[in-house]
């Protein structure tokens, strides 16, 4: 687990207010998989301090690099925004684990809010290339807030939900989770904790889905040491999000 | 070839000679299990636990970190596994590895003191005891035991009865006479002084109107806090009988020389492993690297030399 220093290939706003950043793969992120994170150090003289932990959004084999989707929220991303082709920027990982789920399982709804579709993008494609069905729904404050919808594999079946109903219909994602209660065999989301509380509260009522949620904590080290990443399950019981998680299954943390 | 080794414990009756002055500070590497997967945990000057208590803690609600401009406030709530867990779990794993290892003990009454030093007095592979007094005192209202030299002189005096280890006081950088904590603390049969722990702060959400951390208070870390540290360990050096641990905003190699020369014999890292886990390791590379530049043969040499 080494700090490293890798080449930015490409870095663009993609829509509204979120960038594509694409950097050089290393031997170890070769291995990485959906639902692992980086820190990515946005400065090297402490201003700002910390790494930000993100999502890998992509990687891309053959043509040897992984890409982060971001949006531009504060100083670090600000900076992040700034940097081109050529630039150099460290990098801790892969950290975290997996989103998990069970290779029996065929029909996957995968269900995303706001920027929290970074790493559903890529579990999606790995899905399709094992035959799964995929379903996600896509949550959005608006038309222009909604990633790319033809940069996601095309056998993905995609529902968006806009906030004011200028993209697909209106209203919050996870009112649409019951149409599909019949027919899932498992749940991962990715978004704020509020859609998870939601989503709990419907998928709860219905038959026991296992439903993994991507969760996100101010963190400092991303490697288990600083212990600012835990979020306390239904018993009181703090996990670490960086080492055990950041998936977590819905009701193991709301019950 | 450059002398590394430091002893930190020369007038007590067990000596703690460490490798080389670099340790990483309690709280900053949980119990060092997370990186010895991945490094070389007997290259270090020496590890220090998690703050550890009689019971097992969940800490603190979220968010327990705030980033600051060049720092950082925690405030994880001594979250840890507890002692019985610590001596089941970690101890046999530490007893594997040849790193002088210390465990930081924190209680909620000085009797707690006294019965956390009695249950790690036995194990071999337990090398000294790093005494958190930066904490309240239940029974004298709250109030923490390290802003109190008579306290924190208590709290010495009960862990002594309870271990012949050497023990390291860590005490609080905000306290009204630094000078005369150290001098009570030393009287009192303390071996060492970790200077310091974090500096307490807080931050106000403007657009909630409230503090951001979900416990309100937190300690500052970081780059941010490395010249007060630098400035306590001067002080702390021109009355201190006993060696001197620095911590507290110590990023490169060049802050481990800098709080040397004010009168540290050592240095704890902890906010810069954050940002690169190889942290602790290139800095001990670092002073060895400094020490051949600088012609010193032993790192004992610069000790202190800045102080006037």
């Amino acid at each position: 687990m080494k700090n490293v220093a890798l080449k930015v290939i490409e870095n663009n706003q993609i829509y509204k207010n979120t960038f594509l950043l694409k950097i050089e793969l290393n031997n170890s992120l070769t291995n990485a998989q959906p639902g692992q994170f980086i820190m990515i150090y946005t400065s090297l003289n402490f201003e700002p301090l910390l790494g930000r932990p993100m999502s890998i959004h992509r990687v891309n084999h053959d043509k040897k690099y992984f890409s982060i989707l971001y949006n531009v929220v504060g100083k670090g991303t600000k900076l992040l925004s700034n940097k081109i082709n050529g630039d150099i920027i460290n990098v801790l990982g892969p950290l975290g684990n997996a989103i998990p789920f069970k290779k029996e399982s065929m029909n996957f709804l995968l269900i995303a809010g706001g920027i929290g579709i970074a790493p559903l993008i890529w579990f999606a494609d790995k899905l399709i290339a094992s035959n799964k069905n995929v379903v996600m729904l896509i949550g959005a404050q608006n038309k222009d807030s909604v990633f790319p919808l033809n940069e996601i594999d095309q056998q993905v079946e995609i529902e968006v939900m806009t906030d004011d109903g200028s993209l697909g219909s209106k209203g919050l994602v996870t009112e649409k989770i019951k149409h599909y209660m019949e027919w899932v065999d498992e749940i991962s989301l990715c978004g704020p904790e509020g859609m998870f509380q939601s989503a709990n509260r419907i998928i709860g009522t219905s038959k026991q889905i296992p439903a993994y949620a991507l969760f996100e904590k101010e963190m400092a080290c991303g490697i288990g040491i600083c212990y600012g990443c835990a979020i306390k399950d239904k018993d009181g019981k703090p996990n670490l999000i960086c080492t055990k998680g950041p998936s977590f299954e819905l009701k193991k943390i709301y019950g | 070839m450059v002398n590394l080794s430091i002893n930190l414990n020369k007038s007590g009756k067990q000596d703690l000679i460490l490798p080389n002055p670099v340790l990483v500070a309690s709280g900053t590497f949980s119990n060092a299990l997370e990186l010895s997967k991945y490094k070389d945990i007997d290259h270090l000057g020496g590890i220090i636990s998690k703050g550890t208590t009689i019971n097992a803690r969940s800490g603190n609600d979220s968010p327990r970190i705030i980033e600051t401009p060049s720092g950082l406030i925690n405030s994880i709530g001594f979250q840890n596994i507890g002692i019985n867990s610590f001596i089941r779990d970690i101890i046999p794993i530490w007893g594997k590895w040849k790193v002088p290892a210390i465990v930081n003990i924190m209680g909620n009454t000085i009797p707690e003191y006294g019965i956390l030093a009695k249950k790690l007095d036995k194990f071999n592979s337990i090398d000294a005891l790093e005494i958190n007094i930066s904490c309240p005192n239940v029974e004298a209202g709250g109030i923490e035991f390290g802003q109190d030299p008579k306290q924190a002189a208590n709290v010495i005096q009960e862990v002594k009865k309870h271990t012949e280890k050497p023990c390291i006081v860590k005490v609080s950088p905000i306290v009204s006479n630094i000078q005369e904590l150290t001098k009570a603390l030393q009287a009192n049969g303390a071996d060492a002084i970790t200077v310091s722990n974090t500096y307490p702060a807080m931050e106000i959400d403007i657009n909630k109107r409230k503090p951001t951390l979900g416990a309100k208070f937190g300690g500052l870390s970081g780059p941010a806090v490395k010249s007060m540290t630098i400035r306590n360990v001067y002080s702390v050096y021109q009355v201190a009988t006993i060696p001197i641990i620095a911590s507290g905003g110590i990023m490169h190699t060049e802050d481990a020389i800098e709080a040397m020369m004010a009168g540290a014999s050592a240095v704890q890292i902890g906010t810069a492993t954050y940002l690169d886990p190889d942290a602790p390791w290139n800095i001990i590379d670092g002073i060895e690297t400094w020490c051949k530049n600088n012609v010193i043969n032993d790192i004992n040499d610069i000790v202190g030399c800045a102080v006037e």
